[in-house]
């Protein structure tokens, strides 16, 4: 880890721990306005050379406070090291808050705004290198690529949409699953909800 | 942004929710009209420690340094998620439990889409959209209660393009806030790509402190004062006179408690 973001854990401890109180994570995000109206206060952090092994340095809420901190000129956390922030956890609503805090990036989204249906025609991207990596590893239950479909479409922002337009490619089998049993709720057939979600046809 | 996971009623009825609150604006959802500054905008408080307020100052040594935007609120455990919190200046004191110094800023709501959370019926279309999610039951039993609600709320903003929740205080002192009366303001400062951001806010303009407060709350469920008030019951209108004053000289008012 470089010394910039070591020095910066405090802050960002301070910023997001609520049992540090209201009163000190508020007068931090006060001087993190300060910072962000002045400077850039992200790029001496150097967050593209974060390592799987940093995610220890900093309690999870603060790296998550961090990663919606991000702009667009902001760097994006680098796939290993969200990977293993995300696999470090089997706490679904922390996997799930992760996984949005990373899909929200106005990088990713920018990045994403051209990209076309398939996998092969979309850019890198942590989620991307986790569908493959499951959908490679012949993940015969499902699990973790009923995880990924839930999450996507919890998060339902233009990226997710597109990731999971992508896997419902590959895997239309564990879309459909997983759409069985949510579109009762939405008092929708499997078919009408494929459209709300402009899957196509299915 | 996809709003598939709800009962397409529902999503109308949310959507009708949204446009009635924008069509009433912000002056019709509140008690009186909003207090102006000398540009003919409304002006909105926030309060914040001494530590930070002197920051905002328009006279002293400060006064010609670079005034930041407010701040977004972006920790869990924030009612509406993240968001940069006000009161608009009608309730001048609603929020003086979070700090001595006053900071106050002019924004044109005439645009803003409103949510009225302060409304009974908007408060359960919001509760049935929660309850419809696909996360909905882990969200709702995880013990990571905070940053679960903190999710839903801006994930609720975002897809309905909210910039504004009006809801009342659910934290107060007994005499400088009237949880019955007052209602605050949850604005949402967006990203480039239509998400919700933190940082300084752009949506609020020449933040300068305008008012500080004799008085100290305890940090505990209700707010005890520890200094007054002294006169009861505060004259609320008066301190709005005042602060509006202030902030249109680029002066600070005092407060006794």
């Amino acid at each position: 880890m470089n010394a910039a973001l070591s020095l910066a854990i405090d802050f960002l401890e301070r910023a997001s721990d609520v049992s540090y109180g209201k009163d000190t994570n508020e007068a931090h995000a006060l001087r993190w306005a300060i910072l962000r109206s002045a400077d850039n206060p992200i790029r001496a952090l150097n967050l593209d050379e974060l390592s799987p092994n940093d995610v220890d340095a900093m309690p999870r809420p603060a790296w998550l406070w961090l990663a919606s901190a991000l702009e667009k000129q902001d760097a994006e956390l680098p796939a290993a090291f969200v990977d293993n922030l995300f696999n470090t956890t089997k706490d679904p609503v922390i996997r799930l808050l992760v996984a949005g805090a990373v899909l929200r990036h106005p990088g990713l989204a920018q990045r994403y705004t051209d990209a076309g249906a398939t996998f092969p025609l979309q850019p890198p991207s942590w989620a991307k290198g986790r569908l493959l990596a499951l959908i490679e590893r012949d993940d015969s239950e499902g699990n973790g690529l009923t995880e990924m479909v839930l999450i996507l479409i919890q998060i339902g922002n233009e990226p997710s949409m597109k990731l999971l337009r992508a896997l419902d490619h590959e895997r239309r089998d564990t879309v459909n699953s997983v759409l069985g049993s949510l579109a009762p709720r939405v008092g929708a057939s499997v078919s009408e909800f494929r459209q709300r979600l402009e899957l196509g046809d299915g | 942004m996809n709003r598939a996971t709800i009962p397409l009623t529902l999503d109308t009825a949310i959507g009708a929710a949204i446009n009635q609150a924008t069509g009433k604006g912000l002056n019709g959802l509140l008690p009186g009209p909003l207090p102006q500054s000398a540009n003919g905008l409304p002006l909105f408080i926030k309060y914040t420690s001494a530590k930070f307020g002197g920051t905002y100052a328009p006279v002293g040594p400060n006064a010609a340094a670079p005034k930041p935007g407010l701040h977004v609120s972006a920790a869990e455990g924030f009612t509406w998620g993240t968001a940069c919190y006000v009161a608009p200046l009608v309730f001048p004191v609603s929020t003086a439990i979070y700090g001595r110094c006053g900071i106050v800023a002019e924004a044109d709501p005439s645009n803003w889409r409103i949510f009225d959370a302060s409304d009974a019926y908007s408060q359960q279309l919001y509760v049935n959209w929660v309850n419809l999610q696909p996360y909905a039951h882990k969200l709702i039993l995880t013990t990571h209660s905070q940053l679960a609600n903190q999710f839903l709320r801006n994930l609720f903003r975002t897809q309905y393009k909210i910039d504004c929740v009006v809801f009342p205080p659910d934290e107060d002192n007994l005499h400088y806030t009237l949880p019955m009366q007052d209602l605050w303001l949850a604005v949402t400062q967006w990203s480039v790509n239509g998400e919700i951001s933190s940082g300084p806010s752009t949506v609020f303009r020449n933040p300068r402190l305008s008012v500080v407060l004799a008085e100290e709350f305890e940090r505990s469920m209700g707010h005890p004062t520890l200094i007054g008030p002294t006169v009861l019951p505060l004259n609320r209108t008066q301190a709005a006179v005042s602060i509006v004053h202030a902030y249109n000289t680029a002066q600070i008012s005092t407060m006794t408690a």
